[in-house]
């Protein structure tokens, strides 16, 4: 699982726009910070109602020139030129061969942990395995930072359903990156069979895997969105404990007020006086009512540690995460054996050990000598007498 | 945190159909599928957090420092655009801010941008933005100011923009981006400064001070509340969790570290490689001659009379105070424009006497040890280019006059110059050598490294131009010493100004940015500190009231020096064992 995000460069989206318009049968006349683009007439681009367009790569020359697109990593131009890019083709097939990674085999732990040095490494490859590097869009959504995403990659091999954990990132740089058109043909022989329900099994384990690999982001923003919403409760639990003298002194008050009107009623001068106290009394009294409700609503939460609004707000501030599967590339992958020699002052060895390319060594390989299995804790030795291991050594 | 205080998590994976439905139709050529997938992968990665105006910064103008892109850097990118940048002081804050309003405005996010600083410090905002990063801005002070809804990028006082005048239009508007300095002067939330500040709608928000705690914690839960609101929680959790109870100590350190660090910055000298050269300070003063001493006398009685009976003539009194400290020749012209513009003749007698006692003046004692100091350093110091300061163009000609007639290679540099005829005198002085005679207009960005040694041929009575002066050749890249010669004439205001109250507050041998604490913490009482120097020259009863009340002027600096150091040392010893400043990622 690899982060598969690229920083939005200048020359990133320089070199993807111009690849993007020329995949497209656009010729590009390229005039210092400005472009001239004509495009094919059938061509139809979102962007873009006319074939013929200039396209403007700094936004201080911009601001002369109102017509044109402006290609810089902010621009509204830029996003709709990517999104409709990122939709294109979704699936797609690469080869990954020695020659990919220019035959630069890689030791397992149990070599490089010893005191012996890689001399040569080579390849024999046996047969093609596939796998799949899925790209998974993961969002992280909470009320107080509004959403944090990630892209991902995973590779999975098909047959097996396991993660091969350096694939991605050998597929980012060798193939996906903007300025890094790869050199070698990447075109794959036969297409992949693998059934839809094979497939939507793997992605769904691709998705998986994602957000494992994500968990320490995902804590930290649950983190954050918890100390939100505990401020947020805090703030209100403060609030009410105010609350609380005030409606005792609002009550009393009213009380006060009541007991006078009382009075006055039993020393009205005449009717209409009486009528209008009664009236008024009556008018306190719902309002003292009121004002009692409230206080004892608020002290019954009060008494529950104000349990309901802690969860209403905690569950607003609840996190949510959501991934969604954006492209697969198919990856053919060969798997053989690889011969490491190895030596120090003392002598050289060979050592066979089955390997994928892009994946290493694939299985665990035992000792010549003792049989015990080679690791990075127990790395393999080069002695006067041949090949032993740190226990037998 | 415990599991209970945590918010529910929710993992929701969405359907494959998209994808599954694009593997029916088949897989896509492979140039194709290379890009989507770096489209995809752009769409999703962070803007380029380069600082890709830096390339525009002009690197004659500014030397950008380490630690200030990085303080730009990360108040920008990993601050989300709000930031304390709490820099101990000298290190360049100013700067920093200059940095991240020009990457904004080359990002094309600072259509509205709103500068508040305490009064005295808001023109030097403008300058330096302009002379350091070529920002134009608009100082509540100019003439063309006309409102807070009239000018998009505005440098204003505080206080004016909290007026009754002004508040509404400063409120009526979203700006982009604020920038508050010496942001400690907000940590009460019962002011009104701290009501403006609060209801300030902006995207972008950079609070500047090297002191937020000025009295109590409480003051860093304030500013930072007004950056980050809840960022502490409540005012009693932020008390409860993070202040011991004498109100003397941060305590949970390492958990308010964690969230400080979200929203300050806070670069230490001993952190940065910041490395002055020593600063020799030679201050000298000489008897006048008597018809100095006169004409001295006479210009002092003229201003007092004249001021008594009429205080709204101060600025001209206040200049010509100042002249006849600097030279006959710039007196002259200033009587000369008074007697002609004077419509109602008052006081005429005594202009004219002035004249009369100026033509007396056979010999200026200033002039001539001037020549003493010249030759003197330049026979001392290896490289001697003399930069000699004055305020003003009349004495400016007669010394490069005199300096001429003895055959010193010389050079001039006023206002007057065009911005390309200053850059060729600057370059001509560094070819040449010889003598730079310059108004106060060279403090308008020019860096002269190549020269370390200064005349204060005159005083301004603004502590902060003298420290703008020192600041063109003492600056990160002298290699060398500095000397600085200050020249005054005995007796007089100048003396008084220089001994009294310059070296009271040690003003010659401060670092950058220590001053500005010291003057915007007496800038409640309203008045500059012209003003201050120029009524105890107009209103003492004798020689030993002027004594005494520039003793008591100075008393006050220095008590005002002292509180600021301790506030210094304070906030030092709270955030001791801190690490807020360059990022290690």
């Amino acid at each position: 699982m690899t982060d598969a995000t690229h920083a939005v460069t200048q020359s990133a989206i320089e070199a993807i726009a111009r690849e993007y318009l020329k995949g497209l049968g656009g010729t590009i006349r390229e005039d210092g910070r400005q472009w001239n683009v004509s495009l094919p007439a059938h061509v139809d681009v979102e962007f873009s109602d006319r074939s013929e367009f200039e396209i403007v790569l700094d936004s201080e020359e911009s601001e002369t020139e109102e017509a044109s697109r402006l290609l810089t990593p902010e621009s509204e131009f830029t996003q709709q030129l990517l999104t409709e890019a990122a939709q294109m083709a979704t699936i797609g097939e690469v080869a990954l061969t020695a020659d990919i990674i220019d035959r630069n085999y890689t030791p397992p732990s149990w070599i490089t942990a010893g005191d012996s040095e890689v001399i040569d490494a080579t390849f024999t490859p046996y047969y093609d395995k596939t796998a799949i590097c899925l790209f998974v869009k993961v969002g992280v959504e909470t009320v107080s930072k509004y959403q944090t995403q990630f892209l991902e990659a995973v590779a999975v091999d098909l047959e097996s359903e396991s993660i091969l954990p350096r694939i991605p990132s050998i597929l980012l740089s060798k193939f996906f990156a903007p300025r890094n058109v790869p050199r070698v043909d990447s075109s794959v022989d036969a297409d992949p069979s693998v059934s839809s329900e094979k497939l939507a099994m793997v992605i769904t384990s691709g998705q998986e895997y994602a957000v494992e690999h994500l968990e320490g982001d995902i804590d930290e923003l649950r983190r954050s969105a918890s100390e939100s919403a505990g401020s947020e409760f805090e703030e209100y639990r403060q609030l009410q404990e105010q609350r609380i003298p005030e409606l005792q002194n609002e009550i009393n008050s009213i009380a006060d007020r009541i007991q006078k009107l009382a009075d006055k009623v039993d020393t009205a001068d005449s009717e209409q006086q009486r009528v209008e106290a009664l009236e008024m009394r009556s008018e306190l009294k719902a309002e003292k009512q009121q004002a009692e409700a409230e206080l004892s609503e608020i002290l019954q939460e009060k008494e529950s540690g104000y349990s309901q609004k802690k969860e209403d707000i905690y569950d607003r501030h609840a996190t949510e995460v959501t991934t969604s599967p954006i492209a697969i590339t198919f990856v053919n992958y060969e798997r053989g054996e690889a011969e490491f020699t190895i030596g120090n002052g003392k002598g050289t060895v060979a050592l066979r050990a089955p390997y994928a390319i892009g994946a290493g060594v694939t299985e665990d390989v035992r000792c010549q000598n003792c049989s015990e299995t080679l690791s990075e804790s127990n790395p393999v030795c080069v002695t006067s007498d041949g090949q032993k291991c740190q226990t037998c050594r | 945190m415990d599991e209970q205080d945590l918010v529910d998590i929710e993992v929701k994976h969405g359907d494959s159909d998209g994808v599954m439905d694009s593997y029916s139709s088949g897989i896509a050529d492979f140039s194709f599928h290379r890009q989507t997938v770096i489209a995809n992968r752009l769409l999703a990665g962070q803007p380029d957090t380069e600082l890709r105006s830096l390339l525009g910064v002009d690197e004659d103008q500014v030397k950008l420092l380490e630690h200030q892109v990085n303080a730009a850097h990360r108040a920008l990118f990993d601050m989300d655009g709000k930031a304390l940048l709490a820099d101990e002081v000298g290190l360049g804050k100013t700067i920093e801010v200059g940095m991240i309003l020009k990457e904004m405005h080359y990002r094309q996010t600072d259509g509205s941008v709103l500068i508040l600083t305490p009064a005295q410090l808001a023109k030097q905002w403008q300058g330096e933005l302009r002379e350091k990063f070529g920002m134009e801005f608009v100082c509540n002070y100019d003439d063309e100011f006309q409102a807070f809804g009239a000018h998009d990028r505005i440098i204003a006082s505080i206080d004016t923009a909290k007026s009754e005048r002004h508040m509404a239009s400063v409120l009526a508007r979203d700006w982009d981006v604020l920038v508050l300095d010496e942001a400690h002067y907000v940590k009460n939330e019962e002011t009104d400064r701290y009501d403006l500040i609060k209801k300030i709608r902006c995207d972008y928000a950079f609070f500047l001070t090297a002191t937020p705690i000025q009295n109590e914690l409480t003051d860093l839960y304030n500013i930072v509340s007004l950056l980050r609101p809840g960022l502490f929680g409540s005012r009693d959790t932020f008390h409860q969790y993070f202040v011991n109870s004498s109100q003397q100590t941060l305590v949970n350190r390492s958990e308010l570290q964690r969230r400080l660090g979200q929203v300050m910055i806070r670069n230490k000298r001993a952190d940065t490689n910041i490395d002055f050269t020593e600063r020799i300070i030679d201050t000298r003063t000489f008897e006048p001659n008597e018809a100095e001493q006169e004409l001295y006398e006479a210009v002092t009685d003229y201003v007092r009379a004249a001021y008594t009976e009429d205080q709204g003539q101060k600025l001209v009194l206040m200049l010509l105070q100042k002249e006849v400290v600097s030279s006959p020749a710039a007196l002259e012209q200033t009587v000369r424009k008074k007697l002609d513009d004077q419509q109602v003749i008052t006081h005429d007698n005594e202009l004219e006497t002035i004249l009369d006692k100026i033509d007396a003046v056979e010999s200026v004692t200033k002039q001539e040890r001037l020549f003493d100091i010249v030759e003197e350093v330049r026979e001392r110091v290896e490289m001697g280019r003399v930069i000699i300061f004055t305020q003003f163009r009349a004495t400016q000609r007669q010394l490069l006059e005199a300096l001429d007639e003895q055959g010193y290679t010389t050079h001039a540099f006023h206002g007057g110059h065009s911005s390309h005829e200053k850059e060729n005198i600057v370059d001509q002085f560094r070819e040449d050598g010889g003598v730079l005679v310059s108004t106060d207009a060279m403090n308008e960005g020019r860096n002269l490294q190549f020269c370390n040694i200064m005349v204060n041929y005159d005083l301004p009575w603004n502590p902060m131009k003298v420290e703008q002066r020192i600041g063109r050749i003492h600056r990160i890249g002298q290699k060398r010493k500095v000397y600085i010669f200050n020249m005054g004439l005995k007796g007089t205001i100048e003396e008084y100004v220089l001994e009294r109250l310059y070296h009271k507050i040690d003003l010659f041998q401060q670092t950058v940015g220590e001053l500005s604490t010291i003057l915007t913490r007496m800038e409640d009482s309203g008045k500059t500190f012209e003003d201050e120097i120029f009524d105890r020259l107009v209103n003492a009863g004798s020689e030993v009231d002027l004594e005494n009340d520039f003793d008591s002027m100075a008393i006050d600096l220095e008590k005002q020096q002292d509180l600021s150091q301790k506030v210094e040392q304070f906030n030092s010893g709270v955030f001791e064992g801190f690490d807020l400043g360059a990022d290690d990622d």
